[in-house]
């Protein structure tokens, strides 16, 4: 219980100033509310097209393919640890896996799936 | 109060029970797939518990779990890559991902 | 630790693996399908030349790289299976990728991946390889299905595949996780060596069986997780259907008898489970072959068909886990039974598939009343898919009847007689719809009386399965010489060898 407490005081240190902050904004901040600040996605600009519309799927296969390629690195980490004992023999396994995720990765370039339009 | 063995197995058995819950009664797409993360952390949850505590001291081989938990943390990520590339296909078509619409053939 | 020669044991797999990304890169460089269908099928030959090289030169089981890997004769007799389905995949496919499927170099290296993961699950001996086999398996799958990217029902497909291939995956897992914490180890040795000392009716145990078979019942489609089956094999593109129906089903029952035996399970009491596997089984044959009998298109009847014949391998698993405690050698027949069944099925289902790819390409349509007289339209095609549909059927002169009676009669000695009968009465529904189809196409007025030429490779395929399945019939012995020591082999590790 004991080592809790620094981690207990710490929370209700950041909750406090948290509020806190609110509060002070709340008195001091000048307020002139207008319809175009009270509508959502506020901006001060008026809005173009219904917030509902969703936005074009283009960035998501970059996105898609940086899920598989930026976790792939995880399995890195037991690697890491074991690296010294298994000698010559995990770098080249290392290296044989770096080599199938490149033709992958070479793959796709050549698809043309990190180009938009 | 300590964390035993028993804690984590209960949180990691109501997660999953949770996770299950979600992918069988959501209808949207993305909502079932986030359910089945919930499951699949669930089960990283119960391996790397029972690693840390390693109860049978039979074949102490503590790091199994572990190991264990970030192979499916890799693989859930290539298996959530590939649903969203179906769930964007079939937006293009459909305009929805609420898998109750998805209904040209029945279930 | 690692010897050179753990990399001759893995040398199929990598071999395979090479050949794929082979193909890949080829299929960056040129859109010319026949060079990157050359290619795959000449590459098949390394594969399969390392198999029959390690099957003449075999003495006895052998782990490699850290026990993950148990190369027996029944992971090598698996290994011959997927390469038979790789190489006919090759052949069956061209013409329909050719003419429905865009992208045709990503079909063969998006197969042959997944065969590579196919011969891993039948060869690995440890839990997170058979997972992360099994994900190398599916995934593919999952983007097979979606390949007709015109086809609405095909994204379907895919979509329902891939979420309920996930939610399949998250509950394999847990049960992986409780047998970890039960055991402490993910090595199925070590796993069969603790599970000696388990006493009976160990709750935790059931419960992790339970949630293992019902991982596995989805990729095997047995009754209750079966829903995704029809309609997956209806949206997809037809050669993918084909892979599906065979590949998924013979590789998910490699891993589970993998498990339940080789990893020792059944030396736990496990009567609840058997109770639990033989309900399953019934269940798969009653609404497989009901459900099969009254569906017009000829796709989703293949399904439910598939999901029947999964009843009749069940039948054999469940007669063997009733037996494996009392007696090894007599329980490892259901387990002979079973891998003679898969083979059989195997090639069978190829042809019939291939049969039905041509037909359906060469009529245009799925349905069953499309597949009219056909007899009078193109006779060599639909000899040879009547013969596949005879055999799967069980009709005698085919090897299909073969399999079916060594199963019936191994069910019945290792004291399942309840199952046989029941899956007997659910064969005679089986020659009903089979039947039905073989009428309509050699009695029924043709709609039209030009004749149908198929292209030479679906033609060479559907030739070739059949006279494979009549070589099968005539080698039975040898073949079942090549089970029985397959089977057991698993049995092995528990033994002292």
């Amino acid at each position: 219980m004991e080592t809790a407490l620094p981690v207990f005081i710490y929370v209700t240190l950041a909750i406090l100033f948290g509020l806190l902050v609110m509060a002070v904004t709340g008195f001091l901040g000048p307020k002139k509310p207008s319809p175009e600040k009270l509508a959502p996605y506020e901006c001060g600009i008026q809005e173009i097209a219904a917030p509902k519309r969703r936005f074009p799927v283009k960035y998501l296969l970059t996105g898609m393919l940086f899920i598989a390629f930026d976790i792939e690195i995880v399995s890195f980490y037991p690697l890491a640890i074991l690296l010294h004992q298994l000698k010559l023999f995990g770098l080249l396994e290392l290296l044989v896996f770096m080599a199938v995720l490149m033709v992958g990765y070479v793959y796709v370039w050549r698809k043309g799936a990190f180009t938009w339009e | 109060m300590h964390l035993t063995l028993e804690h984590v197995l209960v949180l990691g058995a109501v997660l999953f029970c949770i996770g299950l819950y979600g992918a069988i009664t959501k209808r949207n797409a993305i909502a079932v797939l986030m359910s089945i993360e919930i499951m699949l952390n669930a089960v990283n949850i119960t391996m790397v518990g029972f690693s840390y505590f390693d109860t049978v001291k039979l074949y102490s081989q503590h790091l199994t779990g572990q190991i264990f938990a970030i192979f499916i943390i890799t693989v859930a990520a290539a298996e959530a890559a590939v649903a969203l590339a179906m769930v964007i296909a079939i937006y293009r078509k459909r305009a929805t991902v609420d898998v109750g619409e998805i209904d040209m053939m029945k279930w | 630790m690692f010897q050179l020669s753990d990399l001759y044991l893995l040398a199929p797999e990598i071999s395979l693996v090479l050949l794929a990304l082979v193909v890949m890169v080829i299929d960056l460089f040129t859109k010319r399908r026949i060079v990157i269908a050359t290619v795959s099928l000449v590459g098949l030959i390394v594969p399969v030349g390392f198999v029959i090289a390690q099957a003449v030169t075999y003495t006895g089981p052998r782990t490699a790289l850290f026990r993950m890997l148990v190369v027996d004769q029944y992971s090598l007799f698996f290994r011959v299976i997927f390469l038979i389905i790789a190489a006919f995949m090759v052949l069956a496919s061209y013409n329909y990728l050719g003419k429905y499927i865009k992208a045709e170099g990503e079909f063969y290296v998006l197969m042959l991946f997944s065969v590579v993961g196919m011969m891993l699950m039948a060869s690995t001996g440890e839990l997170i390889s058979i997972y992360i086999a099994l994900e190398l398996t599916s995934f593919p799958l999952y983007a097979m299905a979606g390949l007709l990217r015109s086809s609405t029902k095909s994204s379907e497909a895919a979509l329902k595949y891939v979420l309920l291939g996930a939610m399949s995956s998250a509950i394999l897992l847990y049960g992986f996780a409780l047998l970890y914490g039960l055991t402490g180890t993910t090595d199925l040795q070590g796993i069969a060596q603790s599970f000696k000392s388990f006493g009976n009716g160990n709750l935790m145990v059931i419960v992790a069986d339970v949630l293992i078979i019902a991982g596995f019942g989805f990729k095997i489609s047995a009754v209750p997780f079966h829903m995704w089956a029809p309609d997956i094999y209806e949206g997809a593109p037809t050669p993918a259907t084909a892979f599906f129906s065979v590949g998924s089903k013979a590789a998910g029952f490699a891993a589970l008898i993998r498990i339940l035996v080789y990893g020792g399970l059944w030396q736990a009491d496990l009567t609840p489970l058997i109770v639990v596997l033989g309900v399953v089984a019934v269940l798969t044959l009653i609404l497989g072959n009901f459900a099969a009998a009254v569906q017009t298109n000829i796709k989703r009847m293949m399904a439910y068909s598939s999901i029947a014949q999964a009843g009749y391998i069940l039948v054999g698993v469940v007669a063997t886990l009733t037996m494996s405690q009392k007696n090894h050698t007599a329980a490892s027949s259901g387990i002979a039974a079973v891998l003679f069944f898969i083979l059989v099925y195997v090639v069978t289902n190829l042809g019939a598939f291939s049969g039905i790819i041509a037909l359906s390409n060469l009529t245009g349509g799925e349905k069953i009343e499309d597949f009219r007289g056909l007899w009078h339209r193109s006779p060599l095609l639909t000899v040879c898919t009547s013969l596949c549909l005879l055999s799967l059927a069980g009709i005698p002169p085919v090897a299909g009847f073969f399999s079916k009676v060594f199963i019936f009669t191994a069910a019945w000695q290792l004291g399942q007689p309840w199952l046989v009968i029941i899956a007997l009465l659910c064969s005679i529904v089986s020659i009903v719809y089979y039947g039905r189809i073989i009428k309509v196409m050699f009695f029924d007025a043709p709609r039209k009386e030009e004749r149908l030429v198929a292209p030479i490779s679906l033609s060479t395929t559907i030739t070739l399965a059949t006279a494979a399945l009549l070589v099968l019939t005539v080698i039975v012995t040898v073949v079942l010489d090549a089970a029985n020591p397959a089977a057991l082999s698993l049995f092995a590790s528990l033994l002292g060898k």
